[in-house]
């Protein structure tokens, strides 16, 4: 009976030890490959079929390659991978924001993709946005959806405010002018409508609008050498602009990106700035609202260039990986123009490689597309900080503060001044 | 012969209470060192496989320089005081007028108590929706009576942000309150009033003399129970202003979080915790303290 017991606490000693040697098999490369996908987007309704096609045809043109995604809400995805990633388990592929790219990097998370897409795949992808991409001249982020802060209108409400629905404003002047006609508009409800909508809402990508508008008035947030410098002309001007748009009630208090898509589906909005891929969310809302929207490039302002940050749902690699080559090969599969095309049908986005856009002749001439396809242009390169997201939360604060706080621009940029020095240098 | 061994009763007493202190050491106090520990040394999760480095004390030099602590306490202390004055208040209007007699007592207390069955997330974005600026209930009714001119966005306006989580938090907690001082009253031996009554005391007298007297252990424990509650109150304020705007509704509970969870800073998040934990310890014994000198 002893003797028996004993037979069995080998055997379940050993079964789990089986089973890491089936892991280690395959980590060595001898056994079929399964590449874990960790993704927000693979939990959006709208998305789910997209992502279950693009599975079933990359395991069709790649036998032994199995894809497990592993589907979390957008605001938990980075707490999980790197949690993931220091318990051993990093995810082989990782979906990313643009505010969290600079994170992974510096601590070391993710793989560099230049010798694993090869040159041909790294200088298709725009000058402007590789630059953005690029730490110390390594790509460890291929974008996978871009965009810049464009402006969208609603042609309708141009018409009933007296405005040309064809002509968008194209300076921060002009479409305050145009917000003051559309501020002067009622809803069907006598609910008051807003001209201009700039997200302030305490979320980073608010901090990317609002550093986009820094952009747009000459200003940024560090010097050419590097150096933390807020306290500017085009900062201030940018501020004093937002704070003129809240006390004349073009803009509404404190709102995010959701709450101004809200307000645009239901006709309380004219115009606001937002990611190209918004406007899926808009649509939900109000599908009617199609024929009536128009998009425009980043406004520039007091005769400044326009600028914007980059916004990109990007795909990295996991340092960690052990079949990087594999992983590398279904990012070139998911990126290739045929791919992007079916995911482009879902959802509008800018192709950040210049190959997708010559193999996508419907996309050139898509009137929601057309008027920002020059968008590389207006990128400009944002620091690669590991405390970016932290920085974008500033400039938020900063944003609120002069609007619903009622401080000066001078005061809310010295004290913007004094904690991104704290962070950045 | 089996032997006997002979051990005294306050030795057996505490061989039983053994795995009860085993289990509350292991699930209450450990973590609450480890914290502590942690507060020390930097603990990253950004930077891949970083090893616990002392730091002597930046942590808390960090929390500190940069004013969000004291920031933090400030709102903290705001809102805890906010909060648990007004329950208080309400509580024991609320009891004095069930315990009268004047409402119908059974369907008041089983309405009184839905707030407090419902979950505070729940709650939280229950009040979100009725102190939204654009579609909100309270702005409709408020413009709708004339009483405002344009909508208020609450939550998002710096001077009233932290007022309209405290509504939230009173709505949710008004019921343990007025139910702990609606029982403690009817514990009260009705000859006391009566005695009262005959010797010429008016309302007023015997609410003083009497009722307050005789509900000041509830009262006691009810209070530091809110004050508990509403110092380390997280799911409001993270569900409806996540600490903004402009950092006025930053609790300790939403500092820590945001250190530890949002930037995976576990070295500065449990600064802020062990910070916290030994402010409560010391109010939470200061205040006994008060109590028990009142009584005598």
């Amino acid at each position: 009976m002893k003797k028996l017991s004993m037979i069995l606490l080998m055997i379940l000693i050993a079964l789990p030890l089986s089973v890491f040697a089936g892991a280690e098999k395959e980590a060595d490369g001898a056994g079929p490959v399964t590449l874990t996908f960790a993704s927000w987007s693979i939990q959006e309704k709208g998305a789910q079929d997209y992502f279950t096609e693009l599975k079933n045809d990359f395991e069709a043109a790649n036998p032994g390659v199995t894809i497990e995604y592993a589907g979390y809400p957008y605001g938990e995805l980075k707490k999980q991978v790197l949690i993931m990633a220091n318990a051993g388990q990093a995810p082989d592929i990782i979906q990313c924001a643009r505010s969290w790219y600079p994170s992974f990097v510096a601590g070391g998370y993710v793989a560099e993709l230049d010798s694993l897409l090869g040159p041909e795949y790294i200088n298709d992808v725009y000058p402007e946005i590789l630059e953005d991409m690029q730490v110390d001249g390594k790509t460890y982020g291929i974008p996978w959806k871009a965009s810049p802060f464009v402006l969208f209108y609603n042609k309708d409400l141009f018409v009933e405010a007296g405005l040309d629905p064809e002509k968008a404003p194209e300076t921060y002047e002009e479409a305050l002018e145009y917000a003051e006609a559309l501020s002067s508009l009622k809803d069907a409800d006598g609910n008051a409508v807003y001209g201009l909508g700039q997200t302030t809402g305490a979320v980073p990508v608010s901090g990317g609008a609002v550093l986009s508008m820094f952009f747009s008035y000459g200003g940024g947030i560090v010097d050419d050498a590097g150096n933390v410098d807020v306290v500017n002309e085009g900062n201030r001007t940018a501020l004093e602009t937002l704070k003129a748009m809240h006390e004349k009630g073009y803009n509404p208090d404190g709102a995010k990106l959701k709450d101004l898509r809200n307000l645009f589906a239901i006709g309380r909005l004219g115009m606001y700035f937002d990611q190209l891929w918004g406007m899926t969310g808009a649509y939900a809302i109000n599908p009617d609202l199609r024929s009536a929207v128009g998009v425009t490039t980043p406004l520039s302002g007091n005769g400044q260039p326009a600028g914007s940050t980059l916004e990109a749902h990007l795909i990295l690699v996991s340092e960690d990986s052990a079949h990087k080559e594999e992983a590398a090969k279904f990012i070139t599969f998911a990126t290739s123009p045929a791919q992007m095309e079916k995911y482009y049908a879902i959802t509008p986005f800018l192709l950040p490689r210049q190959s997708q856009v010559a193999a996508a002749p419907d996309y050139t001439s898509d009137p929601g597309i057309a008027p920002v396809l020059n968008y590389p242009e207006t990128i400009r390169s944002v620091e690669k900080h590991p405390e970016m997201e932290n920085v974008f939360l500033a400039l938020t604060t900063a944003a609120q503060a002069v609007t619903v706080g009622g401080m000066s621009a001078d005061k809310a940029l010295a004290d913007l001044e004094k904690e991104l020095k704290s962070m950045l240098n | 012969m089996a032997r006997t061994i002979k051990i005294s009763s306050s030795v057996f007493g505490s061989l039983l209470m053994l795995p009860a202190a085993g289990i509350v050491g292991g699930f209450i106090f450990l973590p609450v060192i480890q914290s502590v520990y942690y507060s020390f040394f930097t603990f990253k999760l950004t930077r891949k496989k970083l090893p616990l480095i002392w730091n002597n004390f930046d942590n808390y030099r960090q929390v500190w320089e940069t004013g969000r602590l004291q920031n933090a306490f400030s709102i903290t202390f705001q809102f805890m005081l906010m909060v648990v004055a007004a329950v208080f208040i309400l509580g024991l209007i609320l009891a004095l007028l069930l315990n009268r007699g004047r409402t119908n007592e059974r369907l008041t207390r089983s309405l009184g108590l839905l707030p407090w069955g419902t979950p505070t997330v729940i709650t939280a974005l229950l009040w979100s929706w009725m102190f939204q600026g654009e579609y909100g209930f309270i702005n409709f009714l408020l413009l709708r009576l004339g009483l405002i001119a344009k909508p208020i966005s609450y939550l998002v306006n710096p001077s009233t942000a932290l007022a309209a989580v405290a509504v939230a938090a009173v709505w949710r907690q008004l019921p343990f309150m007025f139910i702990m001082l609606l029982a403690g009253m009817q514990g009260i031996p009705g000859e006391m009033y009566e005695a009262a009554y005959i010797d010429g005391a008016n309302r007023l007298q015997t609410f003083v003399h009497i009722t307050l007297p005789f509900l000041r252990n509830v009262i006691r424990a009810s209070i530091l129970v809110t004050i508990i509650t509403n110092f380390k109150q997280f799911p409001l304020f993270w569900t409806m202003t996540g600490g903004g705007p402009m950092n006025k509704t930053e609790t300790l509970a939403i500092l820590t979080y945001k250190n530890a969870f949002v930037n995976l800073d576990f070295g500065v998040g449990a600064a802020v915790a062990a910070a916290w934990m030994v402010v409560l310890v010391i109010f939470s014994l200061v205040y006994s303290r008060m109590v028990r000198e009142a009584e005598y």
